[in-house]
């Protein structure tokens, strides 16, 4: 019986090993070369599944699929996941290759790696089937978002960029304008440098039963906002780290997270906790855009779509009342220097197993192109402007938010909005995105969380995470790393973004 | 020789692989289910091992490739993994324990006949049975700073309620010890109330009439005659918190940082964030061989005579 029990389980082995031995060419594909693909027709009646990530980002598709399927005959079956499970979720599919989704959405930082691995498709070959209108996407998103190695690979579903939100009915209160002065010896304004936001923190940070703008306050009002959670915290922490001038890695790939930058960027952070919300560790998207339309928070960095929430009473109690400005920046021989991050945003692609590309592409186009415009003006929707129809159209816009807000608003309060925008990505900063990237990310959020709960010193924390990305750059093979950092630098220079 | 129809005598079974008809039956039998379990057993367990031993990163399209003992090298050096690896035996030690001296308490409570006996016996399977990740998502919301009941009622009594989720490892490592034994002192006190139930009334008798006190009969013969059911609960508490994940998750994520990580977190992150799967690979053998180890000396002290 030993014998017998031997050889299954020699057998057993062996067919364990000739599955790793199968799975091994899988796992090596190379990128998916350009072939001569002829452009079918779309055929009526065909099912797209879209992998997107739940709440507010599926409501586009859910807005829109009817029309979808009136037009073309498409039917879109939508697929949420849930935010922080987007990356292994879409890996695991790659892997396994079942060919479940058609349309993948996805933050464009992932985009390097899945076309190295052949995961997703060029889109040239397609964009025949409808005219997605490259050239009116703004060129930060179009050539950071949608190109990798000389292909189009995407179409923007969402243009994220970081603001300075501030409550604009308090910097403009003439009692609290006085008390700033005779305290801070400068006039309140919106803090345009690190070092002013500190102080605009602090001074409106009070406790129940203090007066704000002449008003008793029933609970505690906090000066600061920050995202702080695990997944979160990255991008708060770049919001710091690009204004002081930060870059991720120097030329030769040595890790930069650790550099004077990094320090003063985490240090910023751990300062202003002190005027933000207790256990502001567990404080992601929804619970600071909450805190701020729930009118417990004087200013914080957020996207775009805050502007609309703002209006929809459903969600918010301080409609009209936001101001807008860039990231706050640092002074550098006189002059202010500051950037405004281009974190996480949305793409749409056909993953290498898609079995209608044409009807995906379809789908795609009709989104980005046709529909764009009214789910990144609708409050319903999380999906922020990233065309320049949808930064020149004012007029549009107010006149969707009135119909939120139950009341006119302002065409001046909608200019001023797409300027801030217009004028923010003029100066972004984009997200790493190399091969590897939520693995780098990874070791920055624990680096972060690290430092913010006292468990090591800033310095500490980031000289850990430095070396965590030397390692992971040496994993994933440090010469091809070097490669691509090179490349994806120099289209940053070429939009002048660095 | 033949008795009851059956032939016993060994010279005359056939070696090896050529059995005859009654066994092959037997064996043919059995094999699928056998096979079965195999592939799903032993070949998963097979192809991480070989795995644990190969540099493989799912991020990049290179094939796996062979590196001997350097995921395992790599991993002895790792803090975090230690880290992972201490705070899942904090876990353990002080969840098994206070789970016991609670579960004992309500055990010996369960023990006397009052109105209604069988209904809280059947309540105390709740928490059993509702799936660990509601557990996570219900506590997380009660413990919860700004909105949770928690601190609501501490605050109701004037104690300020602390920052329990992701303050510091204290708090978040609390967190989760209160969610484990929320969940699993139950099952502890109906094990032991089963213990006690087994136990003969003739020995409880008999110290009565030899006028032994209520404690010495519960210090020297109650606790002795549980000794086995104890013995069981840290075996397999053992097992589970050694798996802990569920509430991690969703509680802490394993922060602030990696301040509350279990070691199948810190797996799952490694494997399914970094998708490292030949390093996440090496921590899941160390795991198993570990876990192995703990449970050859729980069984063996079980099985020995010295127990009961």
């Amino acid at each position: 019986m030993k014998k017998t029990l031997l050889i299954l389980c020699v057998l057993v082995c062996a067919a364990s090993l000739v599955l790793m031995g199968s799975g091994k060419k899988k796992k090596g594909a190379a990128p998916v070369e350009e072939e001569a693909v002829e452009v079918p027709a779309i055929t009526p009646g065909t099912q797209i599944n879209v992998f997107v990530d739940g709440g507010i980002n599926i409501v586009p598709f859910e807005l829109f699929k009817d029309e979808i399927k009136e037009k073309s005959g498409i039917e879109v079956v939508v697929n949420p996941v849930s935010q922080v499970d987007v990356y292994p979720k879409l890996v695991n599919e790659f892997i396994a290759g079942t060919g479940a989704f058609d349309i993948v959405i996805y933050p464009p930082g992932y985009l390097p790696e899945f076309a190295n691995n052949g995961y997703i498709i060029p889109l040239d070959p397609y964009l025949g089937v409808r005219d997605p209108k490259m050239d009116d996407i703004v060129d930060s998103f179009r050539k950071l978002y949608c190109e990798y190695g000389g292909k189009t690979y995407s179409v923007p579903y969402d243009g994220d960029i970081h603001i300075f939100y501030y409550r604009k009915d308090l910097v403009e209160d003439p009692t609290e304008k006085a008390n700033f002065k005779a305290k801070y010896g400068y006039e309140l304004g919106v803090p345009e440098t690190w070092e002013a936001v500190k102080d605009f923190a602090e001074f409106f940070t009070r406790k129940a039963g203090k007066k704000l703008a002449g008003k008793t306050l029933d609970k505690d009002f906090y000066g600061t906002g920050m995202m702080l959670s695990r997944f979160w915290c990255i991008y708060e922490f770049i919001d710091h780290f690009a204004s002081y001038g930060g870059v991720y890695f120097d030329e030769d790939l040595k890790p930069m997270i650790n550099s004077e930058a990094g320090v003063k960027a985490l240090e910023d952070i751990k300062y202003l906790m002190k005027y933000a919300p207790e256990g502001i560790l567990t404080y992601g998207y929804s619970e600071i855009k909450g805190s701020f339309l729930g009118g417990n928070i004087a200013s914080m960095l957020l996207w775009t779509d805050l502007f609309k929430f703002s209006w929809d009473k459903a969600q918010s109690k301080i409609p009209g009342k936001i101001g807008m400005s860039h990231v706050p920046g640092t002074m550098m021989d006189g002059n202010l220097y500051f950037k405004n991050p281009l974190p996480y945003g949305r793409v749409m692609c056909i993953p290498k197993t898609c079995k209608h590309p044409a009807e995906a592409m379809w789908v795609i186009s009709y989104m980005s192109a046709e529909k764009s415009i009214d789910f990144c003006f609708d409050p319903r929707t999380g999906e922020d402007p990233f065309r320049y129809s949808h930064i020149n159209a004012p007029d549009y816009l107010a006149k969707y938010l009135s119909n939120f807000a139950g009341s006119d608003v302002p065409v001046k309060d909608c200019e001023i909005y797409l300027k801030a925008i217009k004028d923010a990505l003029e100066n972004g900063y984009p997200d790493l995105s190399i091969p590897g990237s939520a693995e780098y990310m990874d070791s920055l959020a624990v680096a972060i969380q690290a430092a913010l709960a006292g468990d090591m010193t800033v310095k500490a924390a980031l000289d850990k995470c430095a070396k965590e990305w030397a390692a992971t750059s040496e994993s994933l093979g440090i010469d091809t790393q070097k490669v691509i950092w090179k490349n994806l630098t120099a289209v940053w220079k070429e939009l002048g973004l660095i | 020789m033949k008795r009851n129809g059956m032939n016993t005598d060994v010279s005359l079974q056939p070696k090896g692989l050529f059995l005859d008809g009654r066994k092959r039956v037997a064996y043919a039998m059995v094999l699928p289910a056998f096979v079965i379990l195999l592939l799903l057993a032993v070949g998963p367990l097979f192809f991480m091992i070989i795995n644990s031993f190969r540099a493989w990163k799912l991020s990049v399209p290179a094939p796996p490739r062979f590196v001997g003992l350097k995921n395992y090298w790599i991993l002895i050096r790792d803090g975090r993994f230690w880290n992972a690896f201490s705070n899942t035996i904090t876990l353990m030690v002080i969840g098994i324990f206070v789970q016991s001296i609670l579960g004992l308490g309500i055990a010996l409570l369960l023990r006397e006949n009052f109105r209604l006996r069988s209904l809280v016996v059947g309540l105390l399977l709740i928490p059993v049975l509702i799936a660990p990740v509601v557990i996570g998502v219900t506590w997380r919301l009660l413990l919860h700073n700004e909105f949770g009941l928690v601190n609501y009622y501490l605050g109701l009594l004037n104690i300020q309620g602390p920052l329990w989720i992701q303050s510091n490892r204290f708090w978040g490592l609390f967190s989760i010890f209160i969610v484990d034994t929320w969940q699993w002192t139950p099952f502890v006190a109906l094990v032991l109330l089963a213990g006690l139930e087994s136990i003969p009334q003739q020995v409880y008798e008999a110290a009565d009439v030899d006028g032994a006190a209520p404690f010495r009969v519960f210090w020297k013969m109650t606790l002795p005659l549980l000794k086995p059911m104890f013995l069981l609960i840290i075996l397999l508490r053992t097992i589970f918190i050694f798996k802990i994940f569920d509430p991690v998750f969703i509680i802490t994520e394993g922060g602030p940082g990696v301040a509350t990580e279990s070691l199948s977190l810190f797996t799952y992150y490694i494997g399914m964030k970094h998708f490292d799967i030949g390093y996440a690979m090496s921590a899941g053998v160390i795991q198993i061989i570990f876990m192995i180890l703990l449970a050859n000396v729980f069984l063996k002290y079980t099985t020995s005579k010295k127990v009961v």
